[in-house]
C-alpha cells in the first residue's frame, strides 16, 4: 500500500498542491479499504476472500508475496477482503487444502464471512532476465452451488516492449509483479464495485489476435439451448508440467467471458469427478461418463481436450508455442458438438521489427481459447 | 528455315524442369491407394478412428496424428467420428488383443459395440525432423485403412507422406513447414483419396 501511495505521489506532479491532494486521496482510499462495508441483514458481507494462490509453474514462485500484493491493491481500490488469520482458521477447521477451485464445501465454509472467493493460479513465473509473470483468476460466489462471477487473467514479461536499443526492457521482477497485480486488482475492483485505477501497463480489452483453430467441426445446432458448460481437465501429452490444467483454466476463463451459457466452476467439476471416481480414459469421456457428468453437474456441454505442446521458454527472444485439440460433447445426445485442432507460435504473426509477436504461452493460449469459444458459439 | 523450327534453349530447359516437377509431384500423389469397387461408401456415416500404430521415435506421434485425422474427418461434414473416449471404452469392453490391428472378427464385434459403420486403422511411419546435409525439415508419413463394420473387410487403403527437405529448403534454408501443417497436408491428401 505504502509503495503504491509513494508512486502515486511521485507521478502526481511537481506542484505541492497536487501532491497533497493525491496523498489525501490515497489516505482516503486506504481508510475505505480498512473498513468493511455494512452488509444487509441475513446477506453475506460484501467482502472477498483471496484464497492462497495455486502454483502451476515448475519453479518456486513467491506466492505469499503475490497474494499479499494483490490483497493490498484490492484494498487500495476499495475492495474489502477477509483477513488472513480468519481465512486460515476456516481452511484449517474445514480441512480444506485444495485452493485451486471452489467446491460446495468451501463455498459453505465461507458463506457467513464473504460474498465471493477469488481463486488465483500462477501459470507463468520466471525471475528472468527478463522476468515474467502470469496469473489466471476467477471470482466464485459462495452460493450453493458456487457460481463463476468473473474470470480473467494478466501476464507480462519484461521484454514485452523492448523498444529502441532495449530501453523499454523491464528487468526488475518486483516492478513487473506490481504491474500484473494492478491489472488483476483493477479487473476485480471493476467487477465488485470498487474503484479501478487503470494505471497498469498490461493492456485491457485488447483486440483478439488471429489465433483461430486451423481445423474445426461445429455441430452445436442450437447454441442458445446450452445452459451450462463444464470443462474437464485437459489431457497433457508430453507438454509442460500443468499444461493441461492451465489450458483448461484458460478455457474456463474464455467460456465465462464469451459464452452465452453459465460456466460450471472447475472446483465443482473436480468434486464431481472425485465423488464418482471417474477416471477419464485416453482421449476424453465415454458415453456413460457423459451421462454421469450430466446428472452430477447438470451440464449440457462438456469440453475436453488435449495439449500436444505448451512451450514457454524464457529469454528475450523465446518463441512460445501451443498445440491444442478440443472437443465439446453434447450431453443430451452424447455426440461430439465441436472438434478442433490448432497449433500456434508466438512469432508466427511477426511481419517486421517484432511487431505482432506474442511473448508467452499464457497469451497464446488465451487468444486461442477466446477465438475457439467465439467460433463455437457463433450463430 | 532450320533455325526457325528449333525451340529456343530456354524453352527446353523450362520444359525439362516442369516435367521433372510434375514427375515429383506425381510420385507423391499417385501413392498406392485401394478402393473396393463393390463398396458403397455413401453408406458409411459413422466411423471409429482406432489408436494408430507408432513406428516413430516420438511417443506422442500416433496420438497427435489421430487427433488431427479425427477432427479433419469430422470437419468434412459427411462422416461422424465416434468420440475417442467411447473408442477407448469399446476397446476395454471388447478386450481387443491389438487395438491397432484388429482381426476382421474383432472389427465386426467392436464396430457393433461402438455403433460405427466402419473402423479406421493405420500406422504412422515417420513423424519429425529429417536432415539432409545442413538442411532440416519436418516430415510425416502414414498409411490408413478402412474396415467395413459388417464383414471386417478392408474396403479402402491409402498412404501419404508430406514434408521433407526439398530443393527450396536445400537452397534457401528455412527449416520447412511446422509439424502441424505437414500433418494436415498429409491427411488432406488421404481424405482426397478417400472421397475421390
Amino acid at each position: 500500500m505504502t509503495m503504491t501511495c509513494q508512486r502515486r505521489v511521485r507521478t502526481g506532479g511537481p506542484i505541492g498542491a497536487g501532491v497533497t491532494l493525491c496523498a489525501a486521496l490515497c489516505a482516503a482510499l486506504v481508510t475505505a479499504a480498512e473498513e468493511t462495508p455494512p452488509a444487509a441483514p441475513g446477506a453475506p458481507p460484501q467482502r472477498l476472500v483471496v484464497l492462497p494462490i495455486e502454483s502451476l509453474v515448475p519453479v518456486a514462485a513467491p506466492l505469499t508475496e503475490i497474494r499479499r500484493g494483490l490483497v493490498d491493491r484490492l484494498g487500495l481500490r476499495g475492495v474489502a477482503t477477509l483477513d488472513d488469520g480468519r481465512m486460515e482458521e476456516i481452511l484449517a477447521r474445514h480441512r480444506l487444502r485444495y485452493t485451486g477451485g471452489v467446491g460446495r464445501e468451501m463455498a459453505a465454509a465461507f458463506r457467513e464471512e464473504a460474498r465471493a472467493l477469488l481463486v488465483v493460479s500462477v501459470d507463468l513465473y520466471d525471475d528472468g532476465p527478463p522476468p515474467r509473470l502470469g496469473c489466471i483468476a476467477r471470482l466464485v460466489s459462495t452460493d450453493d452451488p458456487p457460481r463463476v462471477l468473473w474470470a480473467g487473467g494478466a501476464a507480462r514479461t519484461g521484454g514485452d516492449s523492448p523498444g529502441l536499443l532495449g530501453i523499454g526492457l523491464e528487468l526488475d521482477p518486483v516492478v513487473l509483479r506490481d504491474d500484473v497485480l494492478r491489472k488483476l486488482a483493477d479487473d476485480v475492483a471493476a467487477e465488485t464495485g470498487g474503484q479501478p485505477s487503470g494505471d497498469s501497463r498490461v493492456r485491457r480489452d485488447k483486440p483478439l489476435p488471429k489465433l483461430d483453430p486451423q481445423r474445426a467441426f461445429g455441430a452445436l445446432a442450437a447454441a442458445e439451448t446450452v445452459r451450462r458448460v463444464a470443462v474437464l481437465p485437459f489431457d497433457d501429452r508430453g507438454a509442460a508440467p500443468y499444461a493441461g490444467t492451465i489450458v483448461a483454466l484458460q478455457m474456463v476463463r474464455a467460456l465465462a467471458r464469451r459464452a452465452p451459457a453459465e460456466t460450471i466452476e472447475p472446483g465443482l467439476v473436480r468434486e464431481a469427478l472425485l465423488e464418482a471416481r471417474l477416471i477419464l480414459e485416453d482421449g476424453g469421456p465415454s458415453l456413460p461418463q457423459l451421462a454421469l457428468l450430466r446428472s452430477l453437474l447438470d451440464a449440457d456441454l462438456v469440453v475436453a481436450g488435449r495439449v500436444g505442446e505448451y512451450l514457454d521458454l524464457g529469454g528475450e527472444w523465446a518463441d512460445p508455442s501451443v498445440d491444442l485439440a478440443v472437443q465439446a460433447y453434447d450431453t443430451r445426445t452424447g455426440r461430439v458438438a465441436w472438434s478442433s485442432i490448432g497449433a500456434r507460435r508466438g512469432a508466427a504473426g511477426v511481419v517486421f521489427f517484432d511487431l505482432g509477436r506474442i511473448h508467452t504461452a499464457h497469451a497464446l493460449s488465451e487468444g486461442m481459447t477466446d477465438q475457439l469459444v467465439r467460433r463455437m458459439f457463433a450463430r | 528455315m532450320r533455325r526457325q523450327s528449333d525451340p529456343p534453349r530456354g524453352t527446353s530447359l523450362a520444359l525439362t524442369l516442369l516435367l521433372a516437377a510434375g514427375c515429383g509431384a506425381g510420385a507423391r500423389r499417385n501413392a498406392v491407394t485401394f478402393h473396393d469397387p463393390n463398396m458403397d461408401f455413401s453408406l458409411v456415416r459413422t466411423v471409429a478412428v482406432m489408436p494408430l500404430a507408432n513406428l516413430t521415435p516420438n511417443p506422442h506421434a500416433a496420438e497427435r496424428v489421430r487427433d488431427t485425422l479425427a477432427t479433419m474427418l469430422q470437419a468434412t461434414g459427411s462422416l461422424y467420428v465416434v468420440p475417442a473416449g467411447e473408442v477407448a471404452r469399446g476397446i476395454s469392453r471388447s478386450s481387443l488383443a491389438d487395438a491397432q490391428a484388429p482381426t476382421p472378427e474383432e472389427a465386426v464385434q467392436f464396430a457393433k459395440l461402438v455403433q460405427a459403420d466402419a473402423l479406421i486403422v493405420g500406422t504412422v511411419r515417420e513423424y519429425g525432423e529429417v536432415r539432409s546435409g545442413s538442411a532440416a525439415a519436418n516430415v510425416v508419413a502414414l498409411s490408413v485403412s478402412m474396415m467395413e463394420a459388417a464383414s471386417g473387410r478392408v474396403v479402402w487403403s491409402a498412404s501419404s507422406s508430406e514434408g521433407g527437405v526439398g530443393a527450396g529448403t536445400r537452397l534457401f534454408g528455412g527449416g520447412g513447414q511446422p509439424m502441424n501443417v505437414v500433418t494436415e497436408r498429409a491427411i488432406e491428401d488421404l481424405l482426397d483419396k478417400l472421397f475421390r
